[in-house]
């Protein structure tokens, strides 16, 4: 088969699937969120040639854009490689129905054992979390799930294939109270929890923005 | 005017079937020709003709969701009048195509229609297996031909990001195929 019939043979698929596919018309729904770095946390871990970064932000609600009843935060962590080049990003969105959920991979990564530690806060400015990572292969096949107000699962699997680089993983909800966030990462193949934490999403009307804090952590991997 | 009134129309050979499927789906007959001709003339006269052919089939079709419909129609026809022309070099389809070669496994060349329908049913299944995302930017950039820098600024994501994704999902596609014993 050439890849002309194969181009052709990929044009009978379900209808219903090329629908979902087509181009919006509309602004994409994520378009009038601005999300803005109002801090960075940058640690270098050198293992073995092995550099990692990490960079949470939180978005920024600009006045009229939305309310914070609409608004969702995001915690996205980057995967590089040993040459500090951006690997893949994980952003995982839910929209204004809370039921439906979005994760994107850029890349498969190896799955690493990974610790969480909360950080300190830096005084009462701060208004996210700060998680160290460090991570080590063991090659096991890793799925993460945590709840949120007791309606939204989410739930993403990381694939693995063999790129070697260090990843963290990302959470992120839409909610319109103050809520704890419960993430619980578990490995697929032994059913065991790796790593389970409760974080406290809180919007800050006056910063405009969201504070996050870890409240319970429970690691297999603490260090 | 909703899909089943516009579709009502066809069957009662109403001439104004046409007119309001090139209301409602005029662009996007139009978009999925152009990225595959890369020439505003043609696209319109592949988007004509997918009236032309919509008519002709409808009835005894009488499909649910005419947006689908009448997108393979044009989506077909473009690229019947792509192969045509063979010289074209312009726009996104040669490289769709080259990066679609990736995914075939194996050097066969036998292929009848009993293989094309044994593929389609594959290939939804393969599909309907990705996140929802995943499979959105495949069919955006192999279905309907939208450059990657399109597809990035759509899902606010890095080109690069883009790229990755699909070459990740191909090699997956090539391996289900394999796996799923096509000899392509």
């Amino acid at each position: 088969m050439t890849s002309k019939e194969f181009y052709r043979e990929l044009g009978n698929i379900d209808p219903e699937m090329i629908e979902a596919a087509a181009p919006k018309e509309i602004v994409k729904k994520k378009v009038w969120i601005k999300w803005v770095a109002m801090a960075a946390c940058l640690t270098l871990i050198i293992s073995g040639g092995i550099i990692l970064s990490k960079l949470f932000h939180t978005p920024k609600i600009t006045p009229g854009d939305t309310s914070p009843a609409e608004s969702y935060f995001v915690i996205t962590a980057y995967a590089v490689n040993g040459e500090s080049t951006e690997l893949g990003v994980a952003d995982i969105c839910f929209n204004s129905s809370g039921l439906s959920k979005e994760n994107i991979f850029g890349v498969d990564m190896p799955l690493f054992n990974f610790s969480v530690q909360p950080a300190d806060l830096k005084n009462n400015e701060a208004i996210y979390e700060r998680f160290e990572i460090s991570v080590s292969y063991n090659g096991t096949v890793v799925g993460m799930e945590g709840k949120m107000d007791e309606h939204i699962l989410i739930a993403v699997e990381m694939p693995i294939q063999g790129v070697d680089a260090p990843w963290a993983y990302a959470i992120s909800g839409w909610f319109t109270e103050p809520t704890d966030v419960v993430v619980t990462i578990t490995d697929k193949q032994s059913k065991e929890m790796v790593e389970k934490m409760t974080v406290n999403v809180r919007y800050d009307a006056d910063q405009q923005a969201y504070e996050l804090k870890v409240t319970n952590l429970d690691t297999k991997y603490a260090e | 005017m909703d899909d089943e009134q516009i579709v009502d129309l066809y069957w009662e050979r109403s001439e104004s079937a046409i007119k309001e499927t090139e209301k409602k789906y005029g662009r996007y007959c139009h978009y999925i020709a152009y990225q595959i001709l890369q020439n505003d003339e043609d696209a319109k006269e592949v988007e004509n003709d997918t009236y032309l052919k919509a008519w002709q089939t409808i009835p005894p079709k009488r499909p649910t969701a005419l947006k689908p419909y009448v997108g393979m129609i044009s989506r077909h026809l473009a690229f019947d009048m792509y192969e045509a022309q063979h010289t074209q070099k312009r726009g996104q389809i040669p490289l769709v195509l080259d990066e679609l070669a990736e995914c075939l496994p194996g050097e066969g060349d036998a292929w009848d229609v009993v293989s094309g329908i044994a593929l389609r049913d594959s290939l939804n299944v393969f599909l309907r297996g990705l996140p929802l995302k995943t499979r959105n930017i495949f069919l955006r950039r192999y279905w309907y031909a939208s450059s990657l820098a399109e597809i990035a600024t759509a899902y606010a994501m890095k080109e690069s990001t883009v790229g990755m994704l699909l070459l990740r999902t191909r090699n997956k596609l090539r391996g289900y195929l394999e796996k799923e014993g096509f000899n392509l």
